[in-house]
């Protein structure tokens, strides 16, 4: 039998096709671009003439506006009755013949092919060496919708969408600022992702723009189809299970962390944005907390920092005490809980396991099946996890409860659901081994390790661990909004300069 | 401030939990008797000597300021220093072993009684010699929020003790005479042998090392007295029967629903241990670092606790050889060593030092 070759091709080995410069010979541009796209039927070129000069369009139907092409570019110029200057006749036809804001010049085929690609219509002049990218864009995108996972009850119904056009158009709608600084960027040798790098110049930090710019462009990948392409590139702590890049769907927050002096990504395609650096306070904060009266934005934040805990120590907790803490319960509820579980067939570590990942599966096919089928799905998860496994003797209930209370709390941050769901599992497993002692030496390890993570000089666990008390204003809890509002906070002042040891 | 820069109280934090750790897994028998009102008062005397037990360091660090030179520096450059560093890392070696043989010890007959528990205290060391790579920074800043669970713990647990206190339990004061009490006192004081590691880690920290090391000394005193006045109010002369006479006492504990909190505050105070033996572990690396700089990091640590797992597994279950780590004269001897005599051997290279240099400039 035949050696299989590696499926993984090395990147450098893909060599994209170059077609170098634009043609005196405007139909020879056309025709290099027909056989190129040979076969695509989404790419028209079309020859007219223009005073009685040749003149070669061509777009790629779908992304651009046909009735604009036609009305401000194709019918003005093959209509032109005038005579056209010999000396530059394609400055004539941009000023005085085609009508549009968006008009650019590209030396180079491949470039003006790119920007065909992404919308714009060509216009290729007879004895000119430069084309006219004309902007007559209309990319199919879906309406603004409210972002499905960050619901806000407060907070604004616009979500980002997959345009990043829109997506930035969201950001300066909310912060009318020369301030508010762009820098695009192409990201994926195929895919030739656009990016844009956002910031408040008057309040990012210059050290971490320039590092997150050269991280960027560090990047090597054959195609970036998201955001979540470009996150391991933003962030420092690969190995850990916590993430110091933000990410969010909502425009509000994003311009919000802008003025907090963080850096914020936008990358076409996806209807996520993100944001570096990002503290592990954040991921209990919300824009409604900022609505909301400060005891109750404290009391919810307070709240999820407990279903944190919950999600990730209950179950873990409960095993070790069901198997080496006993006499830490009064009597009564041992009792219960040592019927219920003594007609279970597994250990309570077993148990604990297999409900988990059962949970998951039913959670994983809750995401990714057809939401006409979900209810199918969400009654048989029901009915086997809550009640058939229960009376089999498969699953306590006691445990069945842990699991639901765990499942609930392990949603109130979605943030942080992926380092949850492993540790709750790694925990369950010390706590069945080795009980509460075991549990509290790998809650150590994770303190430790947690406040070990720093991005971009910025302590992932700060205002907590390093102490900053001017940051306790808005961490845990919120201070009122009229004393919040006179200062603007700066993630910049948590920065740790330099790695001199 | 830099990554691995930290500060005076995330520092002093870990001279606190490890001292507590102390307490915690402070037994009767090998150590200084504890069922007597003096006990009480020893974290007075513990203030006081460990607030002239300081000068030395202190006085190598304002040395060390002055000529801009930090210790890995002068380590580096002087075999005298690293003679010095060698004698670092033992002492916090044998003082990692003691740790974490105590803490063996603990396990085996408290926490899982009749259990082997050589395969926990193993994976223990493994973990904190795995935490030790992620360097000073990273404990000492955990170390508040360690601090603030074990105190928290530790204050809540006390007072759900009040009810068991037996004022009858408190003897007369100085009932074996003042020699006896400055003689114990002083043998608590030396449990302290954390204090040498403020010479290792002066390049690291920030801020006022002098007023924060008093406020440290100080409110360790408190807690001390706090927690002493609570084991010996509930145990009496019961306490000096119990192989560890601070978790006997928490095992009366109970609130509300929960019969007893000494798993739940054991739980906790496991963070003391494994802060205490984390930070002596990067100590050792630290100072092995300094002599085989081309050793990397990870190799130290996965050397060191293969070594010190080794050590345990042959003292776990030996009373002779757990006897001679946990005597009082070695854990004295330990305790002068980082604290007075490696400063001390410090400042007279530095003088001298200088003094060659003067003489070599003419």
């Amino acid at each position: 039998m035949e050696k299989a070759d590696n499926v993984f091709v090395p990147l450098n080995n893909i060599q994209e096709e170059t077609f170098g410069d634009i043609r005196k010979n405007a139909v020879e541009n056309g025709r290099i671009i027909k056989e190129a796209f040979e076969g695509s039927f989404d790419i028209v070129v079309k020859k007219g003439y223009c005073a009685g000069k040749c003149v070669v369009f061509a777009n790629c139907d779908g992304l651009c506006n046909s009735q604009r092409i036609a009305d401000n570019a194709i019918r003005p110029i093959l209509t032109f009755g005038g005579k056209l200057p010999e000396d530059s006749p394609i400055d004539f036809i941009c000023d005085n013949i085609i009508c549009g804001t968006e008009q650019r010049r590209a030396k180079t085929l491949d470039e003006a092919i790119m920007n065909m690609l992404r919308g714009t219509l060509l216009i290729f002049v007879e004895g000119e060496q430069t084309c006219i990218i004309f902007g007559v864009q209309q990319i199919p995108e879906r309406a603004l919708q409210e972002p499905d996972t960050e619901v806000q009850e407060f907070g604004s119904r616009e979500g980002f969408t997959e345009n990043i056009k829109t997506n930035l158009t969201l950001v300066r709608k909310r912060l009318c600022t020369a301030n508010l600084k762009i820098e695009p960027q192409e990201i994926g040798k195929t895919s030739k992702t656009r990016i844009i790098v956002c910031y408040m110049k008057d309040r990012v930090n210059s050290d971490t723009l320039a590092e997150v710019k050269k991280r960027l462009s560090a990047v090597d990948m054959d195609t970036v189809l998201g955001a979540g392409y470009l996150r391991k590139a933003l962030d420092t702590n690969r190995k850990s299970l916590f993430s110091m890049t933000g990410q969010t769907q909502r425009p509000d927050t994003f311009a919000a962390k802008l003025c907090e002096g963080k850096v914020g990504v936008i990358v076409d395609g996806t209807p996520f944005a993100l944001v570096v650096p990002k503290l592990f306070i954040e991921n209990f904060q919300t824009l409604d907390d900022y609505i909301n009266r400060p005891f109750f934005a404290g009391f919810m934040r307070l709240i999820r920092f407990v279903a944190f805990l919950i999600s990730i120590f209950l179950p873990g907790t409960f095993v070790s005490i069901g198997l080496f803490h006993q006499e830490m319960l009064p009597d009564d509820m041992l009792y219960n809980i040592v019927i219920m579980e003594s007609n279970t067939l597994f250990t309570l570590t077993l148990e604990a396991l297999i409900i988990h990942f059962i949970y998951e599966i039913v959670r994983e096919a809750g995401l990714r099946m057809p939401k006409t089928i979900g209810h199918a799905v969400s009654i048989v998860g029901a009915l086997v996890i809550g009640d058939a496994a229960v009376t089999a003797g498969l699953i306590g209930a006691p445990m069945l409860i842990v699991v639901a209370m765990t499942a609930i709390c392990s949603l109130v941050s979605s943030e942080v659901y992926q380092p949850i769901s492993v540790l709750r599992i790694v925990f369950i497993i010390i706590g069945g081994f080795t009980g509460l002692y075991g549990i509290m030496i790998g809650a150590a390890a994770l303190i430790i390790s947690l406040s070990s993570m720093t991005d971009y000089g910025v302590p992932y666990l700060a205002p907590f661990t390093p102490y900053n008390k001017s940051m306790w204003r808005d961490s845990l809890f919120r201070q009122d909004m009229e004393k919040m509002g006179k200062r603007v906070f700066d993630i910049n002042a948590l920065k740790m300069r330099g790695k001199n040891d | 401030m830099t990554e691995k820069s930290i500060s005076a109280p995330q520092f002093f934090s870990l001279l606190y939990l490890s001292m507590l750790g102390t307490l915690f897994m402070y037994i009767s028998s090998a150590d200084i008797k504890i069922a007597s009102t003096d006990s009480i008062l020893r974290p007075v005397v513990f203030v006081a000597v460990n607030l002239v037990a300081i000068v030395p360091s202190y006085l190598f660090i304002k040395m060390q300021r002055k000529t801009r030179l930090s210790y890995g520096q002068s380590l580096q450059g002087n075999a005298a220093f690293k003679i010095v560093a060698v004698c670092y890392g033992a002492v916090y070696f044998l003082d990692a072993i003691m740790t974490s043989s105590r803490f063996d010890l603990f396990a085996s007959s408290e926490l899982f009684p009749g259990t082997d528990m050589t395969f926990f205290i193993l994976g223990l060391v493994a973990v904190c010699g795995a935490l030790a790579l992620l360097g000073i920074g990273a404990l000492a800043r955990a170390g508040i929020v360690f601090t603030v669970i074990v105190t928290g713990a530790t204050i809540f647990a006390m007072l759900t003790l009040i009810e068991e206190v037996d004022f009858l339990n408190f003897t007369p004061l100085f009932e074996f005479g003042a020699e006896d009490f400055l003689k114990d006192s002083l043998i608590f004081s030396a449990h302290a042998t954390g204090i040498g590691a403020v010479v290792v880690f002066s390049e690291n920290i920030r801020e006022k090392l002098l007023k924060n090391y008093i406020l440290w000394v100080i409110l360790s005193g408190i807690v001390f007295v706090f927690i002493l006045f609570f084991v010996v109010g509930t145990l009496g002369v019961f306490a000096d029967t119990q192989l560890f006479p601070t978790y006997a006492a928490v095992s009366l504990a109970k609130f509300g629903l929960l019969e007893r909190l000494d798993a739940l505050e054991t739980a906790i105070w496991i963070l003391c241990v494994v802060s205490k033996l984390t930070l002596y572990m990067i100590i050792v690396i630290k100072s092995v670092s300094y002599i085989f700089p081309k050793v990397s990091k990870t190799v130290i640590s996965v050397c060191l606790s293969t070594i010190i797992g080794f050590i345990l597994v042959f003292i776990s279950g030996d009373v002779k050889r757990f006897g001679f780590l946990s005597s009082v004269p070695l854990n004295v001897v330990l305790y002068i060593i980082p604290v007075v005599v490696l400063p001390g051997i410090l400042i007279i290279s530095c003088v001298a030092g200088r003094g060659l240099k003067r003489a070599k400039n003419g």
